[in-house]
């Protein structure tokens, strides 16, 4: 034929190097045929034990003579399918209806324990989504006792930097961009990620730290700061929490802050517009999404507006939480 | 009241609409194709409508997006093993994936791919059923 072409088998018989790890609360079966790369994840992520709720599993076809690094990345879409790359060495392909991610990658990427753990797992457990019982919910989340603080609002509300500000209180940190809801024996449980919180480059006004920090392209080409939370704020960082109210966070020029209780309704309309839209293929997950909204409506919820630093914004809400907690007691 | 309302792209190309949507075939092995490439549709009837495809494996749907935005590039073609899923990649616009279990082939084009491509190379290697790992 006159085409030259590579192919990569992700068959399992090929791949005899098993990691078993937990990502936003699933887990994760990974065959692969780099024992260095089965050892990576192992040490950088959370090892699954005994049985989880929900399972997918990911072929990984390491290819050794490679030295290729990402490069952007190219997503695309069709009915129960995902595929991305990360230049032509770099293949991931999604199938959401089997629950099963097969890649092929460069040597030099699976060196790369950063990019792993704070970019390729988030996107995965975010592509697979509700086809693994989880739902991705563009929001915030800080725990306090265990409890979840979620903070919803539109982007550039500033989601990141009252997270931050909040973890500077006695507020731990789950996640600031992303968080992952499932189902856990009958309870409603928020995830984090190990991803990076990301921080326009003004935010840098606020946090002095960020000022040893450069900003950098992210994922969506924003100019942005992405940096450890625990590393860089000395934020205490969390792998989940059980949600116990929600605010929608707004700005308003003037200093202060406003509260106001919302209705289950509108919060749940707000909701289903946030999350993207599945294909018909995809009914069963859609189902799932679905039921996790609608208990996330069902949170004690407020329109939390405020002008100011995020710190006074932060401190307000920590009276407002210590109140609510307090007249749960009463 | 909640101010504005989110906006979601679609980020992944899912919902591109596709109005060329002809099926052919006999009632026993009828073929659905949705594009929204007049060329592209008309390249599939012309080479498997007809007559049929005896190389070809029993494929039901096809959808195939002509994927203006996608970078332009070229390269010898990748692929991948996943059974029951076949994925080309070629350059980095084009994608075709074969789920042979659905009988489906899923897949974007490049700016710049040929339906002569896309009929001569890209479909006999994504589903031809003796390529293996080598």
């Amino acid at each position: 034929m006159g085409i030259s072409m590579r192919v990569n088998s992700t068959s399992k018989d090929s791949l005899c190097c098993r990691a078993r790890i937990v990502i936003a609360g699933t887990t994760c079966e990974v065959n692969t045929n780099s024992q260095a790369f089965a050892d990576l994840l192992r040490s950088s992520l959370d090892p699954a034990r005994g049985t989880c709720r929900s399972t997918f599993t990911m072929h990984v076809v390491v290819n050794e003579e490679s030295g290729e690094q990402a490069e952007p990345p190219h997503f695309r879409g069709l009915h129960h399918v995902v595929v991305a790359s990360f230049g032509s060495a770099n293949l991931f392909i999604y199938d959401l209806l089997r629950r099963h991610v097969s890649a092929t990658v460069s040597a030099a990427l699976t060196r790369d324990a950063r990019f792993w753990v704070q970019k390729i797992l988030p996107m995965t457990i975010g592509v697979l989504g509700a086809a693994v019982g989880t739902m991705p919910m563009h929001c915030a989340c800080l725990a306090s006792q265990g409890d979840g603080l979620l903070i919803a609002g539109n982007s550039g509300a500033g989601k990141s930097t009252l997270s931050v500000a909040l973890s500077q209180t006695d507020f731990e940190y789950v996640s600031d961009d992303w968080t992952y809801f499932s189902y856990d024996e009958g309870r409603l449980v928020a995830h984090g990620t190990s991803a990076p919180v990301k921080l326009l480059p003004n935010a840098v006004q606020h946090f002095t730290a960020l000022s040893d920090h450069a900003v950098g392209m992210s994922m969506n080409g924003e100019l942005a700061y992405e940096v450890d939370a625990s590393e860089v704020f000395g934020a205490r960082v969390v792998a989940g929490c059980e949600p116990k109210w929600l605010i929608f966070l707004e700005r308003m020029a003037e200093p202060g802050i406003e509260l106001t209780p919302l209705h289950s309704a509108e919060t749940r309309d707000y909701l289903e517009s946030s999350v993207e839209r599945l294909p018909l293929q995809l009914a069963e997950a859609e189902a799932n999404r679905a039921r996790i909204i609608a208990r996330i409506a069902q949170l004690p919820r407020w329109r939390f507006r405020y002008g100011g630093t995020p710190q006074f914004a932060a401190e307000r809400l920590r009276e407002f939480v210590a109140r609510q907690r307090q007249e749960a007691c009463e | 009241m909640i101010t504005g309302r989110p906006c979601v792209p679609d980020l992944l190309r899912r919902f591109v609409s596709t109005p060329y949507v002809l099926t052919f075939g006999p009632a026993e092995a009828r073929v659905c194709v949705e594009t929204n490439d007049l060329e592209i549709a008309q390249g599939l009837h012309h080479a498997y409508g007809f007559s049929g495809n005896a190389a070809l494996p029993a494929v039901s749907y096809w959808k195939l997006i002509r994927d203006e935005n996608a970078p332009r590039s070229e390269g010898d073609p990748a692929i991948l093993l996943s059974d029951p899923l076949r994925m080309l990649l070629a350059g980095i616009g084009t994608i075709l994936v074969f789920d042979r279990d659905r009988h489906e082939i899923l897949g974007f084009f490049a700016p710049g791919a040929t339906v002569k491509q896309l009929l001569t190379a890209w479909i006999p290697l994504l589903v031809d059923t003796a390529t293996v790992a080598g």
